[in-house]
């Protein structure tokens, strides 16, 4: 939760980000786009496909320094990335796939534990190409959380997936992240999702994406399908525009 | 029963070169049996396993060189524009040299030495190897790429666990058609310049227009490449490929 005084981890003030197209001319995907995160804080941004949140999201990685603007820290960060196709190396098994990117002081205890709260412990010795995209998901985010980050960014974990196994698979990422709060960055354009899980929401506008409006969730009954809902229509009423953009 | 057709096949082939041979009548076109029984003279005498091991050796030492160094070449020719526009014009090059060619000014230049031979076959195949592993690298997954700096895989991990099981299928087709065309052409390299070795054996035997010994020293290299494919190449590759999900 955020709190009036608390320092912030993180400032962002992009002045301004273009790519190349494909057909080789300059696309600009992000103009004065600022905002800043508190520790521990959990953001989404949300806005139109195209809008510039993913791009966003590898500048905040480090993947990305090919922008004119200033990402500034309060110390260095170490990310854990949760990308959307869950990019596990095939020819790894779960176990391996997790253990690989696990910070030093992350114990065989620890990996037990994370696999039974992400319901993986059958499957550790899998290979991905085993899985379902919901169960690969799953590793994906264990692997992000057994990274120990003090910046989880999470782009669209739970796209493609059907309804159930996205919603078991938001409960998930919610359990562990409230256990063991850290600082959360997650892009999507699903409005349910964003307040499901995140305590404030970045309203970002078409391309070039600037943000537009910042959204407090809470306080909220998460465990209340019903306010949940009514959040949403609540949201999507006053922003009636924003959600025409973006296909639900 | 459809296991039974190889085997059908074979003794087929054999029963009509015996008949073949025998209506025949001409030293200069042996039976089957006439070949067997050179072959048990030859191993009795000890010269068949010297040759053999002798040629095997220089098949292992210039396949050994000639894969590293094809390698090497090929990724810093599939990562570094620079690299390949520097090295295209002479990869195009070497591809197209006869190995003849290569062969007689090895031994010109180097003369008739055991290093000279082995570097004409390293020569003749480099270039196979090279073309085969850029495109290796032209095909390393950027995605996995980022995954890996994001979660700060060290060089080492990147290599082990990135770089060389994706480079795996085209390690193993060099390595498959390199030990082919490395074997034919040390034959060569024995034929023309080595008193040893089963190259040098079947000179010896052409200008005896002894066929019966030909047929004996091609057939047991045969078997030994066999060997090498059954025990060797196939187990790796199994052990490579294992996280593939089966062929439904």
């Amino acid at each position: 939760m955020q709190h009036v005084g608390v320092q912030s981890l993180l400032k962002v003030h992009i002045d301004e980000k273009t790519y190349t197209g494909a057909n080789g001319g300059q696309i600009l995907a992000l103009k004065d786009t600022q905002f800043s995160l508190t520790k521990n804080s959990f953001t989404v941004l949300f806005g139109p496909s195209g809008c510039g949140k993913s791009t966003l999201l590898r500048i905040l990685a480090g993947l990305d320094n090919n922008y004119q603007g200033k990402v500034s820290w309060e110390s260095p960060p170490k990310t854990g990335f949760v990308f959307q196709e869950p990019r596990l190396l095939p020819w790894r098994s779960v176990r391996e796939n997790v253990m690989l990117s696990a910070d030093p002081t992350f114990t065989a205890d620890d990996f037990d534990q994370l696999m039974e709260t992400m319901g993986l412990t059958e499957l550790v010795d899998n290979f991905p190409s085993e899985l379902s995209l919901g169960l690969a998901r799953r590793v994906g985010i264990a692997r992000a959380f057994a990274s120990k980050p003090n910046l989880l960014l999470l782009d669209e974990p739970f796209v493609s997936l059907d309804a159930p196994t996205a919603a078991r698979l938001r409960q998930m990422v919610r359990r562990i992240w409230t256990d063991n709060p850290i600082t959360a960055v997650m892009v999507t354009h699903d409005m349910r999702e964003a307040v499901e899980l995140g305590e404030e929401v970045l309203l970002f506008t078409a391309r070039p994406g600037q943000v537009r409006e910042r959204l407090k969730i809470l306080p909220i009954d998460r465990e209340n399908e019903g306010t949940i809902e009514a959040k949403r229509a609540e949201v999507k009423a006053r922003y009636p525009d924003l959600f025409e953009a973006v296909v639900e | 029963m459809r296991r039974l057709y190889p085997l059908i096949s074979i003794f087929g082939f054999l029963a009509i070169w015996f008949i073949a041979a025998y209506l025949v009548n001409d030293r200069l076109f042996p039976g089957p049996h006439k070949v067997v029984e050179t072959l048990i003279d030859e191993v009795q005498t000890g010269a068949l396993l010297y040759h053999l091991l002798v040629t095997l050796w220089r098949v292992i030492a210039s396949f050994l060189v000639a894969m590293l160094l094809g390698t090497v070449i090929g990724l810093l020719m599939g990562r570094s524009h620079l690299f390949n526009g520097i090295f295209d014009p002479w990869l195009v090059f070497f591809l197209n040299v006869p190995a003849l060619v290569i062969i007689f000014l090895c031994y010109i230049w180097g003369g008739l030495t055991e290093a000279a031979a082995i570097l004409a076959v390293v020569i003749n195949k480099v270039p196979n190897v090279a073309v085969m592993m850029r495109e290796g690298a032209r095909a390393l997954s950027h995605e996995l790429d980022e995954m890996a700096r994001s979660f700060r895989y060290s060089t080492w991990q990147r290599y082990q666990h990135i770089v060389l099981p994706q480079l795996q299928p085209f390690l193993a087709a060099a390595g498959r058609s390199g030990l082919s065309l490395i074997w034919k052409i040390v034959l060569v390299v024995e034929f023309i310049g080595r008193s040893d070795g089963v190259g040098f054996q079947l000179h010896t035997y052409f200008q005896l227009f002894d066929v019966a010994a030909i047929f004996a020293y091609s057939v047991a290299f045969i078997a030994v490449m066999l060997v090498i494919e059954i025990l060797l190449i196939q187990p790796w590759e199994r052990y490579a490929t294992r996280w593939r999900a089966e062929p439904a």
